[in-house]
């Protein structure tokens, strides 16, 4: 059965209640599911929006409340982004001004040779990726 | 391109999918959640003809790709045309749909920029991440899907196809 959530939506309230460290703020569109959890963000499900001005808003928003210099982005459980959405993660990452690492599934093509690239749009080290 | 050689790919082909849609000024949604699910539909497709797994994902991740474009900028009230070929280890994904010139013109020389091989695709690809989404250049679509792939792409140039975009992507599995 496919499950669909429409619109997006997420709360930030509740991560600022719960405060950094225990907290999740998750944001559901379609068949995806964000969880913000510390300084992690965890991707699961897939994603292939022809607009991604929300979920860049997430992101932006959910980026002002954490703390320190890193960020994790783990996409291992991402099955599917296309390539707008690839350029939505992108223009985050280059607005960020923390360092990013990304994990992925080098199982998936799509993200070996679709999110590795992404290191190299940033000056060395502030975005590496682990698989 | 699928048009012309139509009559040729049905005889030569050992496997074909194929759906046509047409865009109105209401349906967009509506065809994206198609896209969605003939992706699906596609990756169950080639497996049960025995493609790798790994190749069917990238095959209707490509094909997806291609569909995404044709949903965006087709012109209203105009059909778009999807054909996936399979012989022997050959598989070509081709659409049509007809766009505005302006689009048109720009993906017929971006796909020449591409075959010229003046720059590499992971290099054009890093390029067009790094660009302003407002540039109006991105096509990344079209370079991830051949990062993917390692196929090759083509477009058709006929002169009576001036209303069309004809593209054909072929891999070899």
């Amino acid at each position: 059965m496919v499950r669909r959530k429409l619109p997006g939506r997420y709360d930030h309230r509740r991560r600022q209640k719960k405060g950094i460290g225990g907290a999740n703020v998750n944001y559901a569109v379609e068949q995806l599911n964000l969880e913000v959890s510390g300084n992690k963000f965890i991707f699961k499900g897939k994603i292939e929006r022809s607009d991604y001005t929300e979920l860049s808003k997430f992101l932006s928003d959910s980026e002002k409340s954490l703390e320190g210099q890193n960020v994790e982005f783990d996409f291992r459980a991402l099955e599917y982004l296309n390539s707008s959405g690839i350029r939505a993660v992108a223009v985050f990452f280059l607005e960020s001004s923390k360092k990013v690492t990304m994990k992925i599934n080098p199982e998936l093509t799509w993200q070996k040779v679709g999110l590795t690239p992404l290191a190299a749009i940033k000056p060395s080290g502030m975005i590496t990726v682990q698989v | 391109m699928l048009g012309e050689c139509y009559e040729d790919l049905m005889s030569r082909s050992d496997f074909q999918y194929f759906y046509k849609f047409r865009k109105t000024d209401s349906n967009f949604q509506d065809l994206w959640r198609m896209k969605s699910a003939a992706r699906e539909s596609l990756r169950e497709w080639l497996l049960s003809i025995r493609t790798e797994p790994a190749m069917a994902e990238v095959i209707s991740n490509a094909s997806s790709e291609l569909v995404e474009n044709c949903i965006k900028y087709s012109r209203i009230g105009t059909y778009s045309f999807v054909l996936i070929s399979v012989v022997n280890r050959d598989v070509s994904v081709e659409t049509i749909n007809s766009a505005e010139t302006e689009q048109r013109e720009k993906v017929r020389s971006f796909i020449r920029d591409i075959n010229s091989g003046r720059k590499g695709l992971t290099e054009l690809y890093i390029e067009r991440l790094t660009e302003s989404a407002s540039s109006g250049k991105s096509q990344l679509g079209f370079i991830k899907l051949l990062m993917e792939t390692k196929g090759r792409i083509e477009i058709d140039e006929s002169p009576d196809r001036d209303e069309i975009v004809a593209l054909r992507v072929s891999i070899e599995v």
